[in-house]
């Protein structure tokens, strides 16, 4: 349910390697007080390193996203831009996708259902 | 709603210092004192973001000298509707209609200035109330979609 003080007030991130693209896993709440673990995993200096230029975020976990948590998602897609790269989400859940969906980001990434689908759809690009 | 014809207005109150690990604390209480209500899980999450965007704004802009306090105050009217009011003795907003306008930010870069437009768009009413160093007030009208068309 809505508002179990355990369930709302955390967020894991898992950060991986697949072929050309880095691939982050959020699950949990993404806000002010969480943002920086996103910014730690994924440092500006990481963009494009090691032929890893695009950027695959795995949503399928985060269970909320305010425009705080949006404001970190917007610095990742400068970033991986910056250096060339794309940026792909993973199914986001609904209320994650309807903030997204109202903050532009769905127009500016490519959507995949699966961290596959995403991998093979950005490196397609070339 | 069984208690909806109660005259009195069921209200509660939260108070804590703007730390950002507050703001999930205080979008679940809200919540919670929310599903008491008619809501559907989609308009609960549409409490969560507009209390969460009202607290990261206090959290962020109103006191630059350090944390203060945050007043939450949750309300459920006698007309069924949840009633939110964040209040702050910050620094206050010097332009209002501006702060509401869409990706306006005093920091660039760093915020997305979307804040207040979630909240617009989340609830039924917003109100700012704000001047220079009186603090600011954010006030938010949520209605139960489902309950509105039960009643008509």
């Amino acid at each position: 349910m809505a508002g179990i003080p355990t369930e709302t007030t955390g967020l894991e991130v898992l950060r991986y390697g697949r072929g050309a693209c880095t691939v982050l896993r959020l699950a949990g709440e993404l806000d002010l007080s969480t943002a920086h673990q996103v910014r730690n995993a994924f440092p500006a200096e990481l963009a494009g390193r090691r032929g890893r230029r695009h950027l695959v975020l795995d949503l399928r976990r985060l269970r909320f996203v305010d425009s705080s948590g949006l404001g970190v998602l917007f610095e990742l897609y400068r970033w991986v831009t910056a250096q060339g790269g794309r940026v792909a989400v993973v199914r986001p859940t609904p209320p994650v996708a309807r903030a997204l969906r109202l903050a532009g980001y769905g127009k500016l990434t490519t959507a995949a259902e699966s961290v596959d689908e995403a991998v093979r759809s950005l490196e397609g690009d070339g | 709603m069984a208690h909806g014809a109660s005259a009195v207005a069921n209200t509660v109150h939260l108070e804590f210092p703007s730390l950002p690990e507050n703001v999930g604390f205080a979008r679940a209480a809200v919540a919670l004192f929310a599903s008491r209500l008619d809501f559907t899980l989609d308009e609960l999450e549409e409490i969560k973001v507009a209390v969460s965007e009202a607290v990261s704004n206090v959290v962020v802009h109103a006191y630059p000298e350090g944390p203060g306090p945050v007043r939450v105050e949750a309300t459920v009217t006698p007309q069924g509707e949840l009633v939110v009011r964040v209040a702050d003795q910050g620094r206050g907003i010097e332009d209002v209609a501006r702060a509401c306008e869409a990706s306006f930010t005093t920091r660039p870069g760093e915020h997305l200035g979307l804040g207040l437009t979630f909240i617009n768009e989340y609830a039924d009413r917003l109100e700012v109330n704000s001047a220079p160093g009186q603090g600011t007030v954010v006030t938010f009208t949520k209605r139960p979609q489902m309950a509105a068309v039960h009643r008509e």
